[in-house]
């Protein structure tokens, strides 16, 4: 009977043990996304000034930052997280999208506030970039526990599902993006 | 940065006649001090053998004639050294410095200040002994840095009153501008203990909260070079961009030992753990020997190259 107690207690520590695994690696994962949301809106927070700047220099790419504007507007009123990843992955894509050489436009270069804009910009991207990474990090982590064994088992009772990573475009992998450069790679 | 080759070509031919003058200067201070022993064992004898004439020698007489010598030829040994190693400073050191970069200015008896040492926070701050020489500080195209040697050890007295000095870091301890805004802190420290006991090596490095929580990054070769710690993910990631990452393991195989770093309050501190001084010249090198002048431009360069080779003067970012 003893050992019977015994063996279920050890069963028990461990079963609590997983369990905590399981939850701080789900909020390791919501924390960042925490961290990924605010900077998202830095960018949101951005885009009109960015937009107001470089519309009257770049009179033939109006669509594109007409989407831009769009894109922002969906993703700001976005309901999960999918969706706020999947409207900012295409923003940022878009961001790609305003397709302007700015050699083209010395006007825009010599623009002050077009400068701190674009200083401004190439943070929040690198930022950004970043928070992919930690983000993909403890997403992979938390996929990892919940595949694995032992703790898939408890995984399956706790009804964790598979999380997906934040992809990007190429243009915002970069680790230190340059409006110009983003601008003409598209 | 210029290359070793244009330093050395400049030493050649603008330094090259002073250090034949400083050559000339430290053979007349080994005869020096060659003659400064041979005075010491001389003088000592003598005292002993008056004393073993008058009194009777014992072991007590003895041991305290020669620490008495041995210290008499250790003042002198700072004597005469002192202005050799002086002059190797200022005549060779200083203008090779200013040949890099006319920014930079040289103190040679000035040290890191030990209000930076703290807050990098990298080594144990219950130090008693720090010393140091051979400040460099100025500013590289939009960064300023500084730099010098460095000894911090701690020292011990046990029951029986014996002490014992254990050493806390030795070698350069550079700090320079970070160009990038961030908050918190990030250390990146080598990675002893997952290279010597693999996996209980990762579980015994996030128990150990000295630096913050462990962080896992995404460059296996980085991975497995440094552990980093810091106390946020994004920030982490932020400083350590994929270049930088790269650049921070081409500076590690450069110096070719071991480095720690913080970034800390806008700042990067670097400590390059080369366990010994790296300016002092060695009084019985001959100068002559341009390998040995090719060591400290080796040195210099790397250190004062820190800025450019991290890429820190660049500025996309809004600080």
């Amino acid at each position: 009977m003893m050992t019977l107690l015994i063996v279920l207690a050890i069963l028990g520590v461990i079963v609590a043990l997983m369990y905590n695994f399981l939850i701080a690696k789900k909020n390791e994962v919501d924390n960042i996304y925490g961290g990924i949301d605010a900077l998202f809106k830095n960018r949101y927070n951005l885009i009109p000034n960015l937009v107001q700047s470089v519309k009257q220099y770049v009179t033939h790419e109006r669509e594109t930052l007409e989407k831009i504007t769009q894109y922002r507007t969906q993703a700001m009123e976005a309901k999960s997280s999918d969706e706020t990843l999947e409207l900012n992955n295409k923003l940022g894509s878009m961001l790609g999208g305003v397709s302007v050489a700015m050699e083209e436009y010395p006007d825009l270069k010599a623009n002050e506030n077009f400068l701190h804009l674009q200083k401004s910009l190439n943070e929040i991207e690198a930022q950004i970039s970043a928070a992919r990474r930690a983000y993909n990090q403890a997403v992979t982590d938390y996929n990892n526990a919940i595949e694995m064994f032992p703790t898939n088992i408890l995984a399956k009772y706790m009804k964790y599902q598979r999380k997906g990573v934040f992809e990007v475009s190429e243009e915002t992998q970069k680790d230190n993006p340059d409006v110009k450069d983003i601008f003409k790679s598209s | 940065m210029k290359s070793i080759e244009e330093v050395m070509a400049y030493y050649q031919e603008s330094i090259y006649p002073t250090v034949q003058e400083l050559e000339a200067n430290r053979k007349v201070m080994v005869k020096k001090l060659k003659m400064l022993i041979a005075l010491c064992i001389g003088v000592t004898l003598l005292i002993m053998g008056l004393i073993h004439y008058l009194f009777g020698l014992n072991l007590f007489v003895i041991i305290l004639f020669t620490i008495l010598a041995l210290f008499a030829y250790g003042i002198g040994y700072i004597y005469i050294a002192g202005d050799y190693t002086d002059s190797f400073k200022d005549k060779v050191l200083a203008k090779i410095i200013t040949y890099l970069d006319p920014n930079l200015s040289f103190e040679k008896k000035q040290k890191f200040p030990s209000q930076e040492y703290l807050t990098s926070n990298l080594f144990a701050k219950n130090y008693n002994g720090y010393k140091g020489n051979d400040l460099i500080t100025g500013t590289i195209d939009k960064t300023n840095i500084a730099f010098s040697d460095l000894y911090v050890y701690h020292i011990t007295k046990d029951s029986k009153g014996h002490t014992s000095e254990s050493r806390i870091f030795q070698g350069i301890y550079f700090m320079a501008d970070f160009n990038k805004h961030f908050e918190g802190e990030l250390y990146v420290v080598p990675d002893i203990a997952q290279s010597k006991f693999g996996l209980v090596g990762t579980m015994m490095q996030k128990m150990y909260k000295r630096y913050g929580d462990l962080m896992e990054l995404d460059n296996p070769t980085f991975e497995k070079a440094f552990a980093v710690y810091g106390s946020d993910p994004i920030m982490a990631r932020y400083i350590l961009t994929h270049s930088m990452m790269e650049r921070i393991l081409e500076f590690k195989a450069q110096v070719d030992v071991d480095i720690y770093l913080s970034f800390i309050e806008g700042k990067i501190y670097i400590a390059i753990y080369y366990g010994f001084d790296q300016f002092e010249p060695n009084a019985y090198r001959s100068l002559d020997d341009l390998e040995t002048i090719k060591k400290y431009v080796e040195v210099l360069i790397s250190v004062i190259g820190i800025s450019e080779q991290l890429k820190l003067n660049d500025r996309l970012w809004s600080k």
